[in-house]
């Protein structure tokens, strides 16, 4: 108690303590001391110099009901056990969770309204061995002030296994690892909401990730025939994120402004392992590459935006955004022979192995960005509204660097290296958006958005190797996009909605420099490219029945298809290629879905939701067997239904499936990595209310997975029981 | 064949249960109603304009709002159309003089209200591949802003987006400033991935060479033989054989040290 001293003296304090004491106990208490020690701090009222009259309500600004003075304290806790016949990692991936028991406080919360004006909120959920976390605090003062925190936190699995390579004999490689990446924040903000002054709010985040997580970067696997990159690898991040805010502003409902000051400090930490080298019929490297690179800035922005109304019709509003970021970057590959290669070893290190690293990578960017927007309602069921947002940004890069790689002999040959990358880039974008609803039951709207977008570029990389160039080139790209359609419904118990898409992104490339040491001058990677086109177009037809009240049906139909052309410079004098435009690519995408909702009583609901996806990709290949078509199919089916049993009791059923199958017929020329499985969930229980206040649920559920395109190396299948207990005070 | 028997066991287990949940429900009558995903339970619709009575800094912008085109002027169709639709009946919410607790479905806290619309939506975050919506660890409002000008943004800034702003927020890692920038990032992030969920590993629209051979082709010449594929002056007809382009251009995103984006 010596130690409470001070503050819990407070009359108000003392009188909560006992009053939680008594109706919770402990955990009542602990909440009780959190909440009269913020007390004090921001609610403190008349005690700080501020009159009664100073603090009188503002009738503009209306206080919510508090539901309850007393104090409402509930949470739900729920134990589970999973088991997993198969890939535990794919399982862990999947569905978020980890085999094995589990404990999860999935809610807690408590409520406590402090006389008419003041709110303190605690609640939250805790995940355990997930740690997923999500605890948020709030205090409150109406039209004063008020004081929020929390922290949150949740883990991202990952499977670890590579590619699969059926001539190989091997199924797919794995690192053996249990790969995982936490993502969190904490957070702590005070602002004052006094009706007499402007609204100022001061922030503090702080973000991190930390773990490790796979990447697509695999290592080459020797085996009969050509070599695969089918090795799995690996990346792991650690990142620590400050943010700091301040906001003020301030507005009516004819004028309003607001100013957002916010500073970054970032500090971001990864290490890559990628094999290169797997010998036949082994199952680790016998040499890999390690890839550490480090990155630090401080990042400062500033926005300001304010809107006014000028008339019933004509509303302004603007913005300009400031940011500087200052950064500085660090690098270092290193190629080593794993214990695998023995001794000696039989792999060698070769002359594409980097010894790569820094001693200087500087980064540096700034951009100014304006914005300016008007909505105009020329009349009753026309709204006309449009923008302008100019956004100028200057970016450097410069590197002193290390690209030391060895010789024939295996020796490690010294290359020093300067790069410098500097961009100049200009964007301006104007949107334009209609709206228009005069016609009975019925809305038409017509959206533009442009873009035009310069960009300078100038790259250099100084060196005595095969790598030294130098490109300077103006980039400019031309957007334009449009989307028109309707939404019509002539009577309550039907409504149809099309829109069609066109959107087009014109790039070209002018080379103004373009100089390599090796080759021929006029060449240098990647300068090249003259131009490319993306043309979408983008069809959405949704329709909504609801014959009676209790069914609810919609349809939805989307096709998307996109077209990539390329433009290039000749190549060597036009033997490897003539250059010009040529049809790159196509993506084309036919989404159909349907929905379907029932109550047909008042203790039955039932949803379903199916959905099919068709999508192709087809590149320019020059007859190249390697790559195949990306061409498959996508079903899902989300089926849930509840029944209220009888007074006390609740039971829910529900099933998922998600069906995919992009399997390629490349094995025997390239290397087959279209997806294929199956993934199938039910889950059902019930809910019993035990008492009023004291509910109990058991779920059960079943997942079961199929992979075929990794050779059934991820598959699992898994049966999970949840029991939970949620009581209310 | 084991496989085979579990399969029948579960569909007989869901069959006893949806058989027993229906005899229960039959003898005996209940007062409750179902709780609907996306309304508030003892509610009722109350129309646009008790909305605007308070939240002016949404209504009075909602015209230029991508969800505008879904609100028809029809009062006798309250509820089907304009704030109720996302929001549920909020006869209870105006009624308690605004407060929100358990009065009002807030579509930024449960994507269920969402899903009522876009359920192809739900549909792709039940894909392995995809962001935790479903698990409750994000929202859609983390990366839409339902009210603003621009759906595909977060609430916040200035009233257009910045290109991958949204991405930005969380994938530092990715959207940072490198010495040597991959041009495909100009284009936006969701050029190449598909961000609410996808079958293939790290939301990837195609996860073959398809992806980068979109962009990165050109018209053979008389040198190229049939078969072989040059990028510039590279011959890569071996390297794709062998697998994915990032499997060497490993640095995808950017390059602080080559400008051909290898490791």
């Amino acid at each position: 108690m010596p130690l409470l001293g001070p503050w819990i003296q407070h009359q108000s304090k003392n009188a909560l303590l006992k009053m939680r004491y008594h109706q919770h106990g402990l955990p009542g208490i602990a909440i009780a001391l959190l909440s009269a020690f913020i007390v004090p701090w921001i609610a403190p009222g008349p005690a700080l110099g501020q009159s009664e009259a100073e603090s009188e309500p503002d009738s503009s600004r209306p206080i919510p009901k508090l539901l309850s003075q007393d104090a409402e304290f509930s949470y739900e806790t729920t134990l589970r056990y999973i088991s997993v016949d198969g890939d535990e990692d794919q399982f862990r991936a999947n569905t978020w969770m980890e085999e094995g028991f589990g404990g999860r406080i999935d809610r807690f919360r408590y409520q406590k309204s402090i006389g008419d004006d003041r709110e303190f909120e605690l609640q939250g959920s805790l995940g355990l061995p997930e740690n997923n976390y999500e605890i948020d605090w709030r205090y409150e003062k109406f039209r004063y002030g008020y004081l929020e925190g929390g922290f949150e936190q949740y883990r991202k699995y990952f499977d670890e296994t590579g590619g699969f390579y059926a001539p190989y004999s091997q199924s797919a490689f794995d690192l053996d690892r249990e790969l995982s990446l936490d993502r969190g924040k904490a957070w702590l903000e005070a602002g004052l909401t006094k009706p007499t002054i402007p609204e100022m709010s001061l922030r503090y985040e702080y973000h991190y990730k930390d773990g490790t997580k796979s990447t697509l970067q695999w290592g080459t696997v020797s085996g009969p025939g050509q070599p695969r990159n089918i090795y799995p690898a690996s990346k792991s991040v650690d990142q620590d994120r400050h943010v700091i805010e301040y906001r003020i502003g301030d507005g009516s409902a004819d004028f309003s402004w607001q100013e957002t000051a916010r500073l970054e400090i970032d500090d971001l930490d990864t290490t890559r392992r990628n094999a290169s080298v797997v010998r036949p019929g082994r199952s680790k490297p016998d040499k890999a590459v390690r890839i550490q690179e480090g990155h630090k800035h401080i990042q400062g922005s500033n926005t300001l935006k304010a809107e006014k109304k000028v008339n019933d019709w004509l509303r302004v509003s603007g913005g300009y955004l400031y940011k500087h970021l200052d950064g500085e970057a660090s690098y270092d590959a290193t190629t080593f022979l794993t214990p695998n290669a023995g001794v000696p070893p039989t792999t060698a290190l070769t002359g594409n192995d980097p010894f790569w690293f820094d001693n200087e990578i500087i980064l540096d960017r700034e951009s100014h960005v304006v914005n300016g927007n008007t909505m105009i309602e020329p009349s009753e069921g026309l709204t006309v509204s449009s923008g302008i947002q100019s956004d100028w940004t200057r970016q450097s890069g410069f590197g002193d660097v290390r690209l030391d790689e060895p010789d024939p002999s295996g020796v490690v040959v010294r290359q020093p290296a300067t790069l410098d990358a500097n961009l100049d880039k200009l964007r301006v974008q104007e949107d334009v958006e209609i709206r228009f609803t005069r016609i009975p039951y019925t809305t038409l709207f017509f959206d533009t958005r442009l873009e035009q977008e310069q960009i300078d570029q100038r790259e250099r990389q100084v060196s005595n190797g095969s790598q030294a160039f130098l490109r300077s080139t103006d980039h400019e790209s031309d957007l334009k996009q449009y989307k028109t359609g309707f939404s019509l419904s002539p009577w309550t118990w039907t409504s149809l909605h099309a829109s069609y898409k066109r959107r087009l992104k014109q790039n070209d490339y002018d080379h103004t420099r373009d100089e390599a040491l090796v080759g021929v001058p006029g060449q240098g990677f990647s300068a090249f490219i003259r131009g490319r086109d993306i043309d979408t177009d983008e069809i959405e037809v949704k329709t909504v029945f609801r014959p009676i009240g209790w069914l609810k049906t919609s349809l939805r139909y989307q096709l998307i298809a996109t077209d990539f052309v390329a433009d290039t410079d000749p190549i060597a004098g036009g033997q490897l290629s003539p250059g010009g435009r040529i049809f790159s690519g196509n993506y084309d995408v036919n989404r159909y879905s349907a929905n379907l909702t029932l109550t047909p009583w008042q203790r039955i609901y039932f949803t379903s939701s199916v959905s099919y996806r068709r999508s192709r990709t087809v590149t320019t290949d020059h007859g190249n067997q390697a790559v195949a078509p990306y061409v498959g199919d996508i079903y899902s089916l989300h089926q849930s239904a509840n029944w209220i049993v009888d007074e006390k009791t609740d039971m829910n059923l529900g099933y998922t499936l998600s069906l995919t199958d992009y399997e390629q017929d490349n094995v025997a020329a390239g290397l087959p990595l279209g997806m294929a499985f199956a993934q199938h969930t039910i889950q059902m229980g019930f809910k019993h209310r035990l008492r009023p206040n004291v509910t109990t649920k058991l779920q059960y559920a079943f997942y079961l997975y199929n992979e075929t395109s990794t050779g059934g190396r991820n598959d699992f299948k898994a049966h999970g029981l949840f029991a939970s207990l949620g009581m209310t005070f | 064949m084991k496989s085979r028997q579990w399969t029948w066991g579960s569909a007989l287990i869901v069959g006893v249960a949806l058989l027993s949940a229906w005899l229960l429900s039959s003898c005996a009558s209940v007062d409750r109603s179902v709780v609907v995903p996306g309304k508030t339970p003892g509610a009722t619709f109350v129309g646009n304009d008790q909305c605007s009575h308070c939240h002016t800094e949404y209504t009075d912008h909602f015209a230029e709002t991508a969800h505008a085109k879904v609100r028809l002027k029809s009062p006798e169709q309250t509820g089907t159309i304009g704030c109720e639709l996302c929001h549920g009946p909020g006869s209870k919410h105006v009624n308690s003089g605004g407060d929100w607790k358990e009065t009002i479905v807030n579509p930024g806290k449960k994507p269920e209200a969402c899903f009522q619309c876009h359920s192809g939506i739900r549909a792709r975050f039940q894909l392995p591949h995809r962001h935790p919506v479903a698990e409750g660890q994000m929202n859609c409002v983390d990366c839409h802003n339902p009210h603003g000008k621009e759906i595909g943004k977060p609430a916040g800034g200035l009233a257009m987006a910045r290109r991958n702003q949204t991405c930005a927020e969380c994938h530092q890692e990715q959207t940072q400033s490198f010495v040597f920038e991959h041009e495909a990032l100009r284009e936006g992030c969701v050029v190449c991935h598909d961000v609410h969920g996808s079958p293939n590993p790290k939301m990837l629209q195609q996860a073959d060479n398809n992806l980068c051979l979109r962009c990165h082709a050109q018209a053979p010449g008389p040198a190229a033989q049939p078969g072989q594929l040059f990028i510039g002056k590279v011959n890569h007809t071996t390297f794709v054989q062998q697998g994915a382009c990032w499997s060497c251009h490993s640095s995808v995103h950017g390059s602080n040290i080559n400008p051909r984006m290898r490791y």
